[in-house]
């Protein structure tokens, strides 16, 4: 690792939250216009109701549902560089914790925006908690999403302490109503030993609480499948398979932010090839376990062919959902492997590409869990209009879905421009120790 | 007196004939079919009751012919004679009951006729159905011998101030049950003797009854040209005890039972594990206020300094 | 054996005391007219009618209605259930003929939209050479229901009658019950129902009208015909007698006009219910299509009338 030989000063100086350049002011603005366009999208959905989807009686779950899937398997994240890394006294993984969290957190957000997105009476939402039944799965979902979301918020408001100082005292660097944020943050972090020795021990702690909560909302949110009856989803593999697949986006997805907040912000001193190298092969090692428990998920199933798995698995493998069922498996896990599993793959640009394949290939292969198996239910699909047999989302579900990964986004890219999004505090310390 | 009554049947169907031909004749190709039918149906040799039935034929296919206003008259169509004034059902039905006043015209004879006369409009012109009944009644007994339980039904009509037995009169016994009746035997009907009556051997073992175990019997007469639809029940000790009250684990705790009625297991897991996480949650923020502390305290060292 | 048949003063008072105390013992309702329950309340006013052997008898007026003005059931009465019954349905394969006349009384009572239908009859061939026939499918109100297991605000629920019912002011749309049913029985609104007459009255369960935007619904047993003494709809509807309802408690189904005990229908038919093996335990009971009154082929005429 090379150690970083630069003053305390320099060090401040590059990491400070910056304005945002011409490139930031049209991705914002690109994020911001989607997310109106989705939120007329959703306008229209409140008054005429969930028919302007193309969802109905048989496909009763669409791409509404894969995104909350998807968000919270990103959400995984967080408790994976910030939480197992800190734990096994990674210091590499530093730089990267906040990305990590902020990610982490900002999926949690919108996994609970989307979900009532998809409630056909979202102004009954009271109703989960005051006539709530703790024998259903969503009611378990609830509680873990609320739960996951504190965790993360506190992990991330812990190491944040410290920077908040330093943000204080180059008051000058920001307007002044962003400085009155600061202070109400976090005035009262002097950086006394003993504070630093609570918020250390509450980090400790965090870091070994947030893991089994982890655990717990991918292995719930697999259960909202696994405790149906269904082909595609009967099946006792879901809490794991679901749980390697969201390390593994989760770790996508750090590598492309950190790739892009490089790319921004000049930050390739603090980022550097080393931990695109480190990450690499974290990633390949993910990828590979996802491909171990996709082959279980798949290949055991086919090799019976029980009846109602027949119809449902041979249109995967051969029939409509052929094409994209190959796309997600090669995309999402067989090239990225075989980049990552080269050194000269495992440099920045093509480990930026490989985390876009990763994050791209999981967001189908979450609506490739989802549709399909709705499409082959027990009975035949009679007495119905032909638009029932088929599903492809209208525009208003495509606005709507986009407008949530916009949001997600732009709130990533706020934080960002307000927060350092690497430790300040963090990297001085862990440079001072190498020098 | 049986001629009597043979050529009166013979009359009243060919009354019908010409009725229902007279109103298919009125009927002519741009008026729609309409057919009008009336029932009597007695309960317990009391309470009596009317239920008239129109029809109307669209496209080939006959509909009930909702909201058509109909009177109902006692043996003649005078307005003394009024029965009642009905409005047909969704189903095209209406039922009516005979008013106390039309008590004299109604013990003058042993037969009567009921006449059905739908309300002119400006699609269809005013029709009418006539329907002839002799007054009767049902009795029902029943014995309970060696084991073998038999149902005994006796139909009387009235003739000439006396009460006399009918042949050939098919009757049904069975067991009340929802929606229907449950027959005692194998046989769908038993036909009358020439005493009137009819012994159905009772072969139900074991039938659910209510909780003291009773069951009601009911015989029925069903649409019978002279007769009309008769029917008497009695509740005989006859079945089995039965104090079921429906899904037997209905209220117990289970994963499909209600909000406040959970498997104990899952409450346990569930409240220790969010106790728990909730429990470091709320402690660290303790901590962030002991910190918060810590610096106010430090910043007034500093400023005493 | 001989009958009394008189017209004694003794018989006209125990007749005229009998009906207004509302004959109450043993006998199963004060009037043709009423439901075969106690909760139709007498309003106090009496009629006076005319009885078989011409004496006056009095009645109350309120058991007179065609239509009786039943109480309104309270919704904790509603997520209860009748008491003291099990209700039970039989459907017989070897009858049906795909008319589709249970659909469309369905359909019309209980307002579903256009397109969708509460009962759908499937054609079914299990296998290569097993014979195809129609197989109509309702809700089964299963005994260990697993969209009742699923769902997050009790919204749908198991009643002590067997039934299993929806409560749409309490739905919050989450589908998930759609998801879990194996039947794959409800229906969502997805928009706004057509509106009829059912439009305006107040909410209840049990005729799960008027329909509500935006929540789930499937075949509901018609819990407010089974009140009033009655069969569902589709019983009546049906002109092959296809559906047999009844109560497991009193061990009888009908079809409106043949009665069978339940327990003998199903064990001489060899009745079985469908995905046994899920361990559902549904109340709707199969008779296999044997000895058929019409061919499959006969069914076929009504298909091309699907569509929208």
């Amino acid at each position: 690792m090379d150690s970083l030989i630069l003053s305390r000063e320099k060090i401040t100086s590059d990491l400070l939250p910056q304005r945002f350049n011409r490139a930031g002011i049209i991705w914002t603005g690109t994020l911001i216009i989607i997310c109106i366009i989705g939120a007329y999208a959703y306008y229209r959905q409140l008054t005429r109701g969930l028919v302007v989807t193309n969802m109905r009686d048989y496909v009763s779950w669409g791409i509404y549902i894969s995104n909350f899937v998807f968000f919270v398997a990103i959400s995984l994240v967080g408790s994976l560089i910030t939480a197992v890394l800190r734990l096994a006294n990674v210091h590499w993984s530093t730089p990267l914790t906040r990305i990590a969290e902020i990610i982490a957190v900002s999926a949690i957000v919108f996994a609970s925006i989307i979900i009532i997105v998809d409630m056909g009476r979202p102004e009954r939402f009271l109703n989960l908690f005051i006539h709530g039944r703790l024998q259903s799965p969503i009611i378990w979902d609830v509680v873990v999403i609320g739960t996951y979301f504190f965790i993360s918020l506190l992990l991330l408001y812990f190491p944040l302490l410290p920077d908040l100082k330093i943000l204080i005292n180059n008051k000058d660097r920001s307007p002044k109503w962003l400085n009155r944020v600061y202070r109400f943050m976090g005035s009262f972090w002097k950086g006394t030993k003993e504070q630093f020795k609570i918020s250390d021990k509450a980090i400790t702690i965090l870091c070994i609480t947030i893991i089994p909560v982890a655990f717990a909302i991918h292995t719930v949110t697999s259960w909202l499948f696994a405790t149906t009856y269904r082909p595609g989803w009967d099946s006792t593999n879901f809490g794991a398979y679901f749980i390697s697949g969201a390390f593994l986006v989760g770790a996508g997805a750090v590598v492309v932010a950190m790739y892009i907040f490089r790319k921004a912000y000049h930050l390739e001193k603090y980022i550097t090839d080393f931990h695109f190298e480190k990450m690499g092969r974290i990633v390949v090692m993910l990828a590979l376990l996802y491909l171990y428990f996709n082959i279980n998920e798949y290949l055991i199933p086919a090799f019976k062919m029980k009846k109602p798995e027949e119809s449902h698995l041979t249109n995967l493998f051969a029939g409509e959902f052929a094409p994209l069922f190959w796309f997600a498996i090669l995309v999402g896990m067989i090239i990225p492997i075989g980049i990552m599993l080269f050194r000269k793959g495992r440099r920045p640009l093509p480990m930026f590409i490989a985390g876009v394949m990763v994050v791209v290939g999981a967001w189908f292969k979450r609506y490739l869990i989802v549709t399909p198996t709705l499409l082959h239910p027990f009975l035949p699909m009679d007495n119905v209009p032909e638009s029932f047999r088929h599903y492809f989302p209208s525009w208003e579900e495509w606005a709507i879905a986009m407008g949530s990964l916009a949001g997600a986004l732009l709130v990533i890219t706020f934080f960002a421009r307000i927060f350092p999004i690497i430790p300040i505090h963090e990297t001085i310390v862990d440079d001072e120790k190498n020098v | 007196m049986k001629k009597m009554c043979k050529i009166k049947r013979v009359l009243f169907s060919l009354c019908l004939l010409v009725v229902s031909h007279a109103g298919v004749a009125q009927a002519d190709s741009t008026k729609p079919e309409l057919s009008v039918t009336i029932h009597y149906f007695v309960v317990n040799n009391s309470f009596q009751y009317l239920l008239a039935e129109t029809k109307t034929k669209v496209d080939k296919k006959w509909q009930p012919l909702k909201k058509q206003s109909l009177q109902l008259y006692l043996d003649s169509n005078k307005q003394e004679n009024l029965i009642s004034k009905v409005m047909t059902d969704s189903e095209g039905k209406a039922k009516a009951v005979i008013p106390s006043g039309l008590k004299s015209i109604w013990d003058a004879s042993a037969t009567h006729k009921f006449i059905v006369v739908t309300e002119g409009t400006s699609k269809e012109e005013e029709t009418t159905t006539e329907s002839e009944i002799t007054k009767a009644k049902l009795l029902i007994d029943t014995s309970n011998t060696d084991d073998t339980r038999t149902v005994n039904v006796q139909v009387m009509k009235f003739a000439g101030g006396n009460w006399e037995p009918v042949k050939d009169v098919d009757v049904k016994i069975g067991v009340k049950r929802l929606g229907g009746d449950l027959k005692i035997g194998d046989e769908e009907t038993y036909t009358t003797d020439s005493l009137g009556q009819v012994s159905g051997e009772f072969k139900l073992d074991s039938l659910p009854g209510d909780a003291k175990g009773n069951l009601t019997l009911i015989a029925k007469v069903e649409d019978n040209d002279q007769l009309g639809n008769l029917s008497i029940d009695k509740t005989v000790p006859w079945g089995a005890v039965n104090t079921s009250t429906g899904v037997t684990d209905f209220g117990h705790r289970s994963l499909w039972a209600a909000r406040g009625k959970s498997p104990v297991w899952l409450l346990i897991m569930a409240y220790s594990i969010i106790a728990a996480v909730w429990g470091v949650i709320f402690y660290l923020v303790l901590r962030i206020v002991r910190i918060s502390k810590l610096g106010k305290k430090e910043a007034q060292i500093k400023e005493a300094v | 054996m001989s009958i009394d048949n008189t017209t004694s003063k003794s018989r006209r008072e125990f007749i005229a005391a009998g009906l207004l105390a509302g004959l109450a013992a043993g006998c199963a309702s004060k009037s043709p007219f009423t439901p075969n329950d106690e909760s139709v309340k007498a309003s106090g006013e009496m009629v006076k009618l005319l009885s078989v052997d011409g004496e006056i008898i009095e009645v109350d007026k309120a058991f007179l209605k065609p239509v009786p003005d039943l109480p309104h059931v309270s919704n904790a009465e509603e997520r209860k259930g009748i008491g003291g019954k099990s209700f039970v349905m039989v459907i017989d394969l070897s009858r049906c003929k795909n008319l589709r006349k249970c659909q469309s009384a369905c359909n019309h009572m209980h307002n579903v939209h256009p397109g969708q239908n509460w009962i759908k009859v499937h054609s079914m061939q299990d296998g290569e050479h097993e014979a195809p026939y129609w197989e109509p499918t309702t809700c089964m109100h299963c005994d260990e229901p697993p969209c009742v297991k699923v769902c997050p605000v009790d919204a749908t629920f198991k009643r002590q009658d067997g039934i299993v019912l929806i409560d749409n002011n309490r739905c919050i749309g989450c589908r998930f019950c759609m998801a879990a049913c194996p039947y794959s029985t409800r229906v969502f609104n997805w928009e706004a129902p057509v509106p009829d007459s059912s439009s305006n009255k107040e909410y209840s369960c049990e005729t799960s009208l008027p329909q509500k935007k935006g929540t789930v619904s499937k075949c509901d047993f018609c819990p407010d015909m089974t009140r009033m003494g009655m069969l569902p709809h589709c019983v009546s509807a049906c002109p092959n007698g296809v559906f047999f309802f009844g109560d497991m408690n009193e061990d009888s189904v009908t079809n409106g006009s043949e009665t069978f005990r339940f327990s003998e229908l199903v064990k001489d038919k060899g009745g079985y219910r469908l995905m046994e093996d899920l361990g559902t335990h549904p109340r709707v009971y199969y008779l296999p299509p044997v000895n058929r009154n019409f061919p499959y082929e006969n069914g076929l005429e009504n298909e091309q009338k699907e569509d929208y």
